[in-house]
């Protein structure tokens, strides 16, 4: 796994400098705008567009059937890019949190109801977008890639939205509940990774 | 022991069948896979390693059933695929950083002096190496980590000469340990009968023979003569022929051959063509 995320490191840090270059341009822009739920939501959204490039990266240098030569089991290749997901979602959240509380208090709802907003555009794309491109091989799944990651981003915008319409009184514990369940999603999202993982053929 | 069982493997995918393949690999021993491009060698590589399931059959790795979880015993084997797959950022010197949280026999001396061996820029991105050096830098990722099979597909295609002629010598060193194994596939037919101790032929997917090399160069000969000498000779014994206006060049089975009629000796090149177009010829026949 450690030889891995050292892997991904080095292709991050060269050929997938834009996207993290857009993202911290896009926490600045949250950080130091007006609130616009915008600024504080498309940051956490990239992650499911880092993970694609990065398995995109592996096809395309034919990286994937080098690593399946070697002792590496499927199961550790798909958890090496669940984790480094997970982990980026982790520091964008933090990140996007430090703007997000410039333009709420702490402690109110619309706080809480943008802090779900954010697991929500974060976790959910990749929730639903990995498992399909584990099957389908990044080529295959990019019309996917689209569908998952503008409608899981618009899906959390409207909620967002929605919640704010109604004045819906958003305490910790739903936050807790929501960060509990789309954690949930996800483990489950990895798992049925795994399994078309393990059943495709390179 | 054998380092490589296979038992009616069986694999199709639309208008391509690798039908019923049998093969063993003693270990100690170099298996050489020759065919031409689409021959099914690739695909019998990726059928050994999990890359991809079989339709039917069976195989096993240094024991080790293939259907089964092949992450343990691919510790002690090294790979070199047709082509080499790796992040065309990473320099040699990084490739060998990753390696030791992959394998856990990884010997970084043992690669340091195999890509001086190989003369391999060590600080270079894989971008910018010639197909020859990334081939050579698979062959010295394959041989770092102390193996015991080397599985190798067309690990010398894209090499110059000495380049050729120095991965051969790699792999007859490697062979010396009785304990190890290399099944090499290539359609550069001159490479494996400087290494190979059996031969197996691989045409549209069927396993035409797998023999000892020795045997194979003993048992037949390369006839050249008229057609009408050719007729003197047993046709079960003819493996195939080419006609010219010039005469008929045939290669025979020496033990058929009638009294007064000589035999050059024959390359598995000459072998391997003339079976391959002997096929065709009866295919086209039919």
């Amino acid at each position: 796994m450690k030889a891995l995320l050292y892997k991904d490191w080095l292709v991050m840090t060269k050929y997938a400098r834009t996207i993290l270059l857009l993202d911290l341009v896009f926490v600045a822009v949250g950080f130091f705008s007006p609130d616009t739920p915008f600024f504080t939501v498309f940051p956490l959204a990239m992650s499911a567009a880092l993970i694609t490039a990065l398995i995109s990266y592996d096809e395309r240098f034919h990286f994937d059937r080098t690593c399946d030569a070697m002792p590496v089991s499927r199961r550790t290749q798909v958890s090496e890019k669940y984790l480094i997901g997970l982990c980026y979602t982790a520091l964008l959240f933090v990140l996007c949190l430090l703007g997000a509380l410039r333009h709420h208090r702490a402690g109110t709802p619309e706080l809480y109801a943008t802090v779900i907003t954010m697991l929500c555009a974060g976790l959910l794309p990749m929730s639903l977008l990995l498992p399909v491109i584990f099957k389908l091989g990044s080529e295959r799944g990019r019309l996917f890639y689209y569908v998952f990651y503008f409608g899981g981003l618009a899906l959390a915008m409207v909620g967002a939205d929605a919640a704010a319409e109604i004045r819906l009184n958003l305490g910790f514990p739903i936050v807790l509940l929501a960060a509990a369940v789309l954690l949930g999603i996800y483990a489950l999202s990895w798992r049925l990774a795994v399994r078309f993982y393990a059943a495709r053929e390179l | 022991m054998n380092a490589i069982e296979i038992r009616n493997l069986t694999k199709s995918y639309g208008d391509f069948t690798l039908g019923g393949l049998s093969l063993t690999l003693p270990t100690g021993c170099i298996l050489g896979l020759v065919g031409e491009n689409g021959a099914g060698k690739s695909t019998t590589i990726r059928l050994l390693l999990g890359m991809t399931e079989p339709d039917g059959g069976k195989a096993a790795l240094l024991g080790t059933d293939i259907a089964g979880d092949l992450t343990a015993v691919k510790e002690e084997i090294g790979v070199v695929m047709d082509e080499p797959g790796l992040p065309h950022c990473m320099t040699a010197e990084q490739v060998g950083k990753m390696m030791t949280g992959i394998y856990r026999n990884w010997d970084a001396a043992a690669f340091t002096a195999l890509l001086t061996r190989l003369d391999i820029p060590a600080a270079k991105p894989f971008k910018e190496l010639s197909r020859g050096n990334r081939m050579k830098l698979g062959i010295a990722i394959a041989l770092a980590h102390k193996p015991r099979l080397l599985l190798l597909d067309e690990p010398t295609s894209g090499l110059d000469p000495v380049a050729r002629d120095e991965v051969v010598r790699l792999l007859s060193d490697f062979t010396r340990d009785e304990t190890h194994a290399v099944l090499i596939s290539s359609h550069i037919v001159s490479d494996l009968e400087k290494l190979c101790d059996y031969i197996a032929f691989l045409h549209k997917g069927q396993l035409m023979l797998r023999e000892e090399k020795d045997v194979l160069l003993e048992e037949y000969g390369l006839l050249r003569c008229t057609a009408a000498t050719l007729a003197t000779v047993d046709p079960a014994a003819v493996i195939g022929k080419k006609e010219s206006p010039y005469g008929v060049a045939a290669i025979v089975r020496r033990t058929a051959l009638p009294a007064g009629v000589t035999v050059s000796p024959v390359t598995l090149e000459e072998l391997f063509v003339f079976m391959v177009k002997e096929e065709r010829d009866e295919s086209a026949a039919v």
